[in-house]
């Protein structure tokens, strides 16, 4: 951190650091930036070898933000959470407070059971000897601790809106500190040996600083001496305690409690524990005495441990507003008694919830490394649950715009980060058309795997009524299976786009491939098209040409006739394949039997000399006569201008033919 | 917190130029050594050189990526008065098994420029396969393929002559408003003019013409870069100069019915020397720039849709260092119904976006 909160980040490159050299960045689609050595030379600079070229390495530095979610147990998390969000998006701003806070609780119930799958899978012998992945595994418990922490606590605070929060703060704080709850449970199995267990009273201790009064009382009772009148004076104490109950009178419990902690000190006072100074200290605290607490705090490991169970004991009947003192107090006190301690982000963060001061808490809730995904959820839930909203009119915070653009920076993040864009597109469908114009932009850049995810891609393009990105999708597929030389797929992809262009490419291709080979490339497709070969002219003439090729493969040449005389009429013929169409025309009219009536033969001599003529015209006057780069070319004859005379013989014996035949009745 | 891999690029001199394709998966890098080198990511994400050949006989400026839907092509310029169009091919195959190897093509050389190529990029692909030059004697050329499967073929469709020489371009991805929409940079130093410039096309004279000048900034330029459109109902171009701005460009239609665009420009001097390079990312929410102080500034629009600096990278330094790792619990786990999990440890240090 320097200058005003900026991040600053060093990389450490010679070649950049060298004189006259910089660093440079450029995003990589993706979230990714790379960072190489910059020189900068204008175009009246002298193009000569950098001096110092060869002397240091050249190198490229792909850099990313640091993110757990390469850690696959914690995709579950987002996937989970992604489900949470949707919910509550349904719910919207009218639900109920008991709505919101099971949405509340619900994302931490997905922290909670991601944090104890993350424990299982730091245990796994595989882990174990992974050094980097460990890490990476006790990086994430690290946060997901913090996230459920703090959203704990945001809960009880501000979602629940509770009246009195101190039996909240205290489930809180003691799922947060379970150490001596754990020790309590080893001990209480120990039955009356746990006594002699060295650290018997600073559990008894510790479980009382956190308000676990039925657990200290199990374990007073199992103590060698609990037969003794101090002991038997300290359970009724104990268990006389006045607890605040939802309902009760609050006149009536305070003067009941009051009553009680009277009685408690005179107690203590009278020496009744003097021959047990353990006993004697725990019961001190009971009763809220400083000496005690303050030594209390010495033990804790953070500034809010015991904070709820002194409340318990000083002030049971503590409200929000009552909190804010009283936290500040404690932390003054925290501070005075334990000055080593560096106040860690946690703690702070947890300082300012109970101080109310949610602007500094927003903000460094986005410093968690979570990339964002505990400020996200948070905000959004605090946008619906819509209590803050004056607190936050006060500060001056648009907080619908705070969450738009969280939810919009959260949701690109997530689709441009491979294998997760899926949950992303939620997040921006949320976005309106900020959102919408966003999924427009990033769908097309996925990585295109198989066919399989580019349909799922089309779909979902097709849901949100994307056109432009389908057929981007449709196109790129077109070509890469083009330049593959999968011609078939090309050209399914291409009727897909409807890009009359690329359709027309493609055709063209096929069909010259064929003129100069002779070989028609994916008769499968071609035979599948149908009736969206009207997606192009060309793609409609490559379909009846393709019919015509069967049926003459087929020896239906009548059929075959037929269609050649309808294609050579319908002014859809490509220039350069007139002459393959007229070539094939030729077998047709030289058949023994004839195939082609006169008018017909008389139609094709005509697009003889109207078409097939201007062309090799215009052939001969660009690349001159007999030049071997033509235009066009046929894998049946070497010189198209040779075929000329062929095809006009070809035609004047067929008409001659049917000429007769047409004119004279059959001899029976 | 960074995580940086660093890939040895194996160029022999400074890289001027370092390119990713549409998807972020391949990378084209362009040097003074002449040669350009296309790289691979792999699916474990390392980054591989899969070609790599001298492509100019001076400095090669900068690389372009055509949008993929015209396959695998990139367009190089250069110190040598050059640009070029470059295909990827696949080659004979070696066996059946194999898979077949791959190389790139020159397609061809376009050599109308009489001084250095400066600068050079496609078009965004609703104009098709079009190409753009920049070139230190103040044109810019507009070239088109016009058979998408034939790639040889680029006459020059529309040619801009300007009185400064140009050091850069930048496309307008974004059909808002105007067609065609090109900025271009001058780092002429002389003259106390505006140094960017925008073209479009106009339909009157059905050709591409220069419409404006951005006459707030007068010191040379360096680098210039439209930011793609995220449904914005305004035009945003970084630019890099002797200070970083961001120009908003709006259209707005006057009395007499013409519409015009609105200039608006913002300056950003944390730099506090020359900025040489500009980047946007994907939604044009984050902006890079390069300054001549050894750094790379990560700019970000907060929700009040305002520019900050959000983090700085820093050529200097020792090179990325972590946090002490937190130390392992030695909490004794037992038998209990309540999780528990260690919380000492750093959970902050992520750039905040707000």
């Amino acid at each position: 951190m320097s200058e005003s909160g900026v991040f600053a980040f060093e990389l450490g490159d010679e070649l950049a650091t060298r004189c006259g050299n910089t660093l440079t960045g450029v995003f990589v689609p993706g979230s990714r930036i790379a960072l190489s050595a910059y020189r900068h030379v204008t175009h009246s600079s002298r193009d000569a070898p950098t001096e110092t070229a060869g002397q240091d390495p050249v190198l490229i530095y792909m850099t990313q933000e640091s993110t757990l979610f390469d850690e696959p147990v914690l995709r579950s998390v987002l996937a989970e959470a992604n489900a949470t969000f949707a919910t509550l998006q349904q719910l919207g701003s009218r639900a109920t407070r008991a709505e919101y806070v099971n949405i509340s609780r619900a994302y931490r119930s997905i922290v909670r059971s991601c944090l104890e799958k993350l424990e299982q899978a730091k245990k796994s012998p595989e882990v174990q000897t992974d050094e980097a992945r460990l890490q990476r595994l006790s990086d994430a418990i690290v946060v997901f601790y913090a996230a459920e922490c703090l959203w704990h606590l945001f809960e009880i605070l501000y979602i629940q809106s509770n009246q009195l929060v101190v039996s909240q703060l205290l489930d809180w704080a003691r799922f947060h500190s379970p150490q001596a709850e754990d020790r309590a449970t080893d001990l209480l199995l120990m039955g009356e040996e746990a006594s002699e267990s060295d650290d018997y009273w600073s559990i008894v201790r510790s479980l009382i600083m956190l308000g676990e009064i039925d657990i200290t009382r199990a374990l007073l009772s199992q103590n060698r001496k609990a037969g003794q009148t101090s002991f038997k004076a300290a359970e009724q104490i104990l268990k006389s305690m006045p607890v605040y109950q939802e309902g009760y009178a609050l006149q009536k419990f305070h003067s009941q409690w009051e009553f009680w902690h009277v009685d408690t000190e005179r107690k203590i006072q009278s020496g009744l524990f003097a021959t047990e100074p353990e006993l004697e200290q725990l019961l001190q605290l009971v009763a809220g005495d400083n000496e005690q607490w303050d030594d209390g705090i010495k033990e804790a490991q953070d500034f809010f441990e015991y904070l709820p169970g002194y409340l318990l004991f000083t002030k049971p009947t503590c409200k929000p507003f009552e909190l804010k003192i009283a936290a500040a107090n404690w932390l003054n006190r925290w501070c005075l008694l334990q000055p080593e301690k560096k106040q860690c982000a946690m703690n702070r963060m947890v300082s300012q919830l109970m101080d109310h001061d949610l602007k500094i808490f927003i903000y460094d809730a986005q410093k968690l490394n979570d990339t964002h995904w505990f400020s996200t959820h948070l905000i959004d839930l605090i946008h619906h649950c819509g209590q803050l909203k004056s607190y936050f009119d006060q500060n001056n915070i648009d907080l619908p715009a705070l969450r738009h653009s969280m939810i919009y920076e959260y949701g690109s993040y997530l689709m441009t980060s491979h294998n997760m864009w899926q949950l992303g597109i939620d997040y921006l469908d949320c976005c309106k058309q900020e959102g919408q114009a966003a999924i427009e932009l990033l769908l097309p850049r996925i990585t295109l795997r198989s066919e399989r995810q580019a349909t799922k891609l089309i779909n979902l393009a097709r849901q949100r009524g994307l056109t432009s990105v389908e057929r981007e999708i449709c196109k790129v597929l077109s070509k890469r299976s083009y330049d593959n030389e999968r011609y078939g797929n090309a050209l399914e992809w291409a009727i897909r786009s409807k890009d009359v262009l690329l359709v027309t490419a493609v055709a063209d291709f096929i069909l010259k491939h064929y003129s100069k080979t002779g070989c028609m490339l994916c008769p499968d497709t071609i035979a599948n098209v149908g009736g969206r070969m009207f997606a192009s002219p060309r793609l409609v003439f490559l379909s009846k040409y393709f019919e015509f090729y069967e049926f003459y493969r087929n020896r239906d040449f009548l059929s075959a006739s037929e269609l050649l005389v309808n294609l050579l009429e319908s002014k859809i013929t490509p220039d350069y394949f007139w002459p393959s169409l007229l070539i094939d025309s030729m077998p047709l009219l030289e058949s023994k039997d004839p195939k082609i009536f006169a008018k017909e033969t008389v139609a094709i001599l005509h697009h003889i000399e109207t078409d097939l003529v201007p062309i090799i015209e215009r052939n001969v006057s660009k690349y001159g006569k007999h030049h071997s780069e033509t235009v066009f070319k046929d894998y049946r004859v070497e010189n198209v201008d040779e075929i000329l005379n062929l095809l006009r013989l070809a035609c004047a014996r067929n008409l001659a033919r049917a000429l007769i035949i047409e004119n004279t009745m059959p001899v029976v | 917190m960074f995580d940086v891999e660093p890939i040895i690029a194996d160029h022999k001199d400074v890289i001027h130029d370092v390119v990713f394709d549409y998807y972020g998966r391949r990378m084209a890098t362009c040097s003074s050594d002449q040669t350009v080198k296309i790289w691979d990511e792999d699916g474990q994400g390392k980054w591989n050189v899969t070609s790599s050949w001298k492509a100019h006989s001076g400095s090669i400026w900068r690389v372009s990526w055509a949008h993929p839907e015209f396959g695998q092509v990139v367009a190089t310029c250069s110190f040598d008065r050059t640009a070029s169009v470059w295909e990827e091919v696949i080659g004979d195959k070696v066996s059946a098994t194999n898979t077949p190897t791959r190389r790139w093509v020159r397609r061809t050389t376009l050599v109308d420029s009489r001084t250095s190529v400066t600068d050079v990029e496609f078009a965004p692909k609703y104009l098709g396969l079009l190409l753009a030059t920049a070139s230190a004697d103040g044109i810019i050329r507009i070239y088109e393929a016009p058979d998408i499967m034939n790639l040889s073929q680029w006459p020059v469709q529309h040619e801009i002559s300007n009185k400064l020489p140009l050091s850069c371009l930048s496309w307008n991805t974004s059909t808002y408003m105007v067609t065609h929409l090109l900025a271009a940079g001058s780092d002429e130093a002389a003259t106390p003019t505006g140094k960017v410039f925008l073209f479009a096309y106009s339909e009157n004279s059905r050709k591409c013409v220069k419409i404006d000048t951005v006459n707030d900034i007068t010191d040379p330029v360096t680098d210039v870069a439209f930011a793609p459109n995220a449904g914005r109902t305004f035009h945003m171009l970084a630019v890099a100069s002797k200070d970083l701005y961001i120009v908003n460009l709006r259209g707005v239609t006057d009395a007499t019915d013409i519409s015009k665009l609105d200039i608006q420009t913002i300056k950003f001097s944390e730099h506090n020397c020359p900025v040489w390079r500009v980047c946007w990312n994907m939604l044009a929410t984050m902006l890079i720039s390069t300054g001549d102080d050894g750094c790379v500034r990560l700019w970000r629009m907060n929700y009040n849709r305002q520019w900050r600096c959000a983090a700085v990278l820093k050529a200097e330094g020792s090179g990325p260092t972590y946090e002490p790792a937190p130390p392992t619990p030695t909490l004794a786990t037992t038998a209990s119904a309540t999780a528990k999990f260690y919380k000492k440890g750093t959970i902050g240090n992520q750039v905040p976006w707000h």
